[in-house]
């Protein structure tokens, strides 16, 4: 351990004398990759935390939901910030896929690919073959002796997770994801060790036969009969499935899988309604801390964990905003509890996102009423009311006339009033039909439900009809403290937060 | 020439190294971490909105769902926006007490009952053109569909709860041998006329209407018997399909 701290030590000091001297990298610019100015305290822990699909907009509206517009969430507090380029190898706009490995391995590579490089392309259309596995920061931590864990409200086996622990060129490929961390598979990924120390998340019907219901009466989606729950467990990992096992952890029953829901876990807000009984983000996250600071004490070199709150992106995806705040409410909670939760002077907490969602926050809206720096002269019915719509960031948008101090609902060129938040693209496109979203209705399987901006099944509008919203590729925010934090600046390719952990960490 | 200058920095810089291969790397951290924990942010956790109250239970299921007959049922969906010409789409409904399936144009939809809790449900939908299997959770089915349990799937879609603003009438309406009552309402509701009866939980016809235009779903035809190929599980019947979760499906290109 001395010994490399020396040579590390060394290491710096000869390329600061030697200027830093940062190369142009593919894509022409600057690559802080090489730019080995970290000369910081090390770094005994790393917490990787990742909003899916939380761009700039989502944490945006999502401060104004939960705090107000001049609050701040957790993540704003982290005193150091970067903006991260996330383009895959083969598209300006990227899946989950290609930006977690890229964050995971340091390695930029195509849509749908985990854990390989960019001449790797998705199912192999070429024929070519796969190349060699990328190594991920959680195999490097795990070969250093650290305990490891990846967490998820998706499933266990989804992309963004899957990226810290799997290599396969189809993402969707989520029954064989599953294989690769079970340490007494054939196809297990032997830079494991023993296997990943915690695992908790959904997925479960990727762990249960297709002919067999699972505990919540859903019928798994394995077509090899196999049963990975029992497999799991007699590889030595306690198995768990909702609060009541979730509760009953403790740093003696490493390694864990816990996969509480069939598919991915339930949004926040719907948490409640589960039949099992859900952990939620949060307590996920403070379980897995106490776990692995436990299991730490014992005498391993620390830990790395991934958390991921994977469902802001499909609440995005299905075009409802009110879920995607709650979720990234959520996952500031998760991140608070972790920040409270660990010694900030060894441990290296990070946040950021895979992508961007094409998600607007619209027109000029007024403060609500009680957030005015000034009385309103009169307002239209409603407006009153902006406060409780998440502090008016699901609400129409409201205009002040400064003439007369009157306020109104903004009107579209028809005459009709309009969202705050909305999609350029995705389900919620109305076209000709579009009316005041005061008298919007949503169209289900059992008739129409009366709805409003601000109801939790409010749809909001999209310019352009698609069956599902998509990513955008504008760039992402990366936030960071603790040891290693202040490698986080300026416009970085996504690799970089590789870079960042594995230099915070001293892993070579 | 090496000027007085040049020689003086490769001495600082020989002099640096020295220093450095001699200093234990921890020293440096030490000496680091007092300064850093002096600057280490204090993080405040903030006060947040109050919570929204979560969705209510799924629906109780009237006892009569477990004795309801098997039957094959042909229904029309009429849609007639404000402005525009009317839709007409045709379904056929296979039911029994813990399925149903739903055969439309290019898909079909197989609804499952909880066997853990009666009152849930989850659906898979089979997307032909696509060769694609879309598994529903209920959450899924319920913030996408607007489907809450297994009382909606079981009574083809009609919330059988709204029953308790109407009134009955006496007039009854028979489609092949199975007799309909029918329900009223005041005007403005969006549930309009229903005709139902409570012994099968079955919806005769229902008319919704709201800022848009209106929408009627309607039996023309009963059949006592099933075929019971379609209530098998979707990936048995199309093994060769690719399965997703809806998310995934969401995002799949």
């Amino acid at each position: 351990m001395r010994v490399r701290g020396w040579k590390g030590a060394i290491l710096t000091a000869v390329l600061i004398a030697s200027g830093g001297a940062a190369t142009v990298a593919r894509g022409g610019f600057g690559d802080r990759d090489q730019d080995a100015r970290y000369t910081g305290r090390r770094a005994r822990n790393v917490i990787f935390f990742i909003g899916d699909g939380m761009g700039v907009s989502t944490v945006t509206a999502a401060r104004v939901f939960s705090v107000g517009v001049d609050g701040q969430l957790v993540m704003d507090q982290f005193p150091h910030t970067a903006l991260s380029r996330t383009y895959a190898s083969d598209s300006i706009t990227p899946d989950s896929a290609p930006t977690m490995s890229a964050m995971m391995t340091g390695v930029n590579t195509n849509q749908s690919v985990i854990g390989f490089g960019e001449s790797t392309e998705a199912n192999d259309f070429n024929n070519d073959g796969d190349g060699d596995a990328q190594w991920t920061l959680l195999e490097l931590a795990k070969r250093r002796g650290m305990r490891v864990g990846a967490v998820s409200t998706a499933t266990i086996t989804h992309a963004t997770p899957a990226a810290t622990y799997a290599h396969i060129n189809q993402r969707n490929n989520e029954n064989d994801i599953a294989l690769q961390a079970l340490p007494t598979d054939g196809t297990f990924n032997n830079r494991l060790g023993r296997g990943v120390d915690i695992l908790m998340g959904g997925g479960r019907r990727f762990f249960v036969p297709n002919s067999v219901m699972d505990e919540e009466g859903v019928r798994g989606a394995r077509t090899d009969s196999r049963d990975l729950r029992s497999e799991f467990q007699g590889a030595g990992y306690r198995y768990v499935w909702n609060t009541a096992g979730f509760s009953s952890l403790t740093p003696a029953s490493l390694p864990v899988l816990g996969l509480f829901e069939s598919s991915h876990m339930e949004y926040e807000f719907d948490r409640p309604t589960d039949l099992g009984g859900e952990p939620s983000l949060k307590d996920m996250t403070v379980k897995a801390i106490q776990l692995l600071e436990g299991a730490s004490r014992r005498g391993s070199e620390g830990y790395f964990l991934h958390v991921e709150a994977g469902r802001i992106d499909h609440a995005h995806h299905a075009g409802n905003a009110y879920r995607a705040m709650t979720d990234t409410q959520e996952l500031d909670e998760a991140i608070g509890a972790a920040a409270q939760m660990v010694d900030l002077r060894d441990t290296l907490i990070i946040v950021s996102a895979d992508h961007s969602h094409v998600f607007n926050i619209a027109g000029y809206p007024l403060r609500p009423l009680q957030e005015l720096p000034y009385a309103v002269r009169s307002h239209e019915p409603g407006y009153e009311n902006a406060a409780a719509a998440g502090h008016g960031i699901l609400d129409l948008v409201w205009d002040i006339d400064q003439s007369t101090g009157h306020v109104f609902a903004a009107p579209d060129r028809n005459g009709v009033p309009y969202t705050v938040l909305g999609y350029h693209n995705g389900p919620g496109y109305r076209a000709a039909s579009r009316v005041d979203p005061r008298t919007d209705v949503f169209r289900g399987f059992g008739g129409v439900v009366p709805t409003g901006p601000s109801h939790p099944a409010y749809f909001q509008e999209a310019a352009v009809p698609l069956g599902s919203e998509t990513h955008a590729g504008e760039d992402v925010t990366i936030y960071a403290i603790g040891p290693g934090a202040d490698l986080v600046d300026g416009t970085v390719k996504n690799t970089h937060i590789f870079q960042v952990m594995k230099r915070a960490l001293g892993i070579h | 020439m090496e000027t007085w200058y040049v020689r003086q920095r490769r001495i600082d810089v020989a002099v640096l190294f020295a220093a450095l291969s001699l200093m234990p790397a921890e020293g440096i951290a030490s000496a680091q971490s007092a300064r850093e924990a002096t600057n280490t942010p204090v993080i405040t956790l903030p006060t947040r909105r109050a919570s929204d109250t979560p969705p209510t239970p799924p629906p109780e299921v009237p006892a009569a769902a477990d004795r309801v007959l098997a039957v094959t049922v042909s229904a029309t969906v009429r849609r007639t926006p404000l402005n525009g010409p009317t839709q007409r789409e045709g379904r056929t409904i296979t039911r029994t007490f813990d399925r149903v399936h739903i055969a439309e144009k290019g898909h079909e939809w197989l609804f499952e009952r909880n066997i853990r809790d009666h009152r849930r449900v989850s659906g898979s939908l089979i997307h032909h053109d696509a060769r694609a299997i879309i598994a529903y959770e209920e959450s899924d089915l319920r913030i996408m569909l607007g489907i809450r349990g297994w009382a909606d799937v079981v009574a083809l879609g009609f919330e059988i709860d709204t029953l308790r603003n109407h009134t009955r009438a006496e007039e009854t309406r028979m489609i092949d041998g199975t007799r309909f009552q029918r329900y009223s309402t005041r005007q403005g509701s969006w549930m309009r006329d229903v005709w139902w009866n409570d012994e099968q939980l079955l919806v005769g016809e229902f008319t919704t209407a709201d800022a848009t235009g209106t929408s009627r779903f309607s039996i023309t035809r009963i059949r006592d018997g099933i075929d019971a190929t379609v209530l098998q599980p979707a990936d048995s019947r199309f093994p060769t399909y690719r399965a997703f979760t809806l998310a995934d499906w969401l995002e799949h290109r």
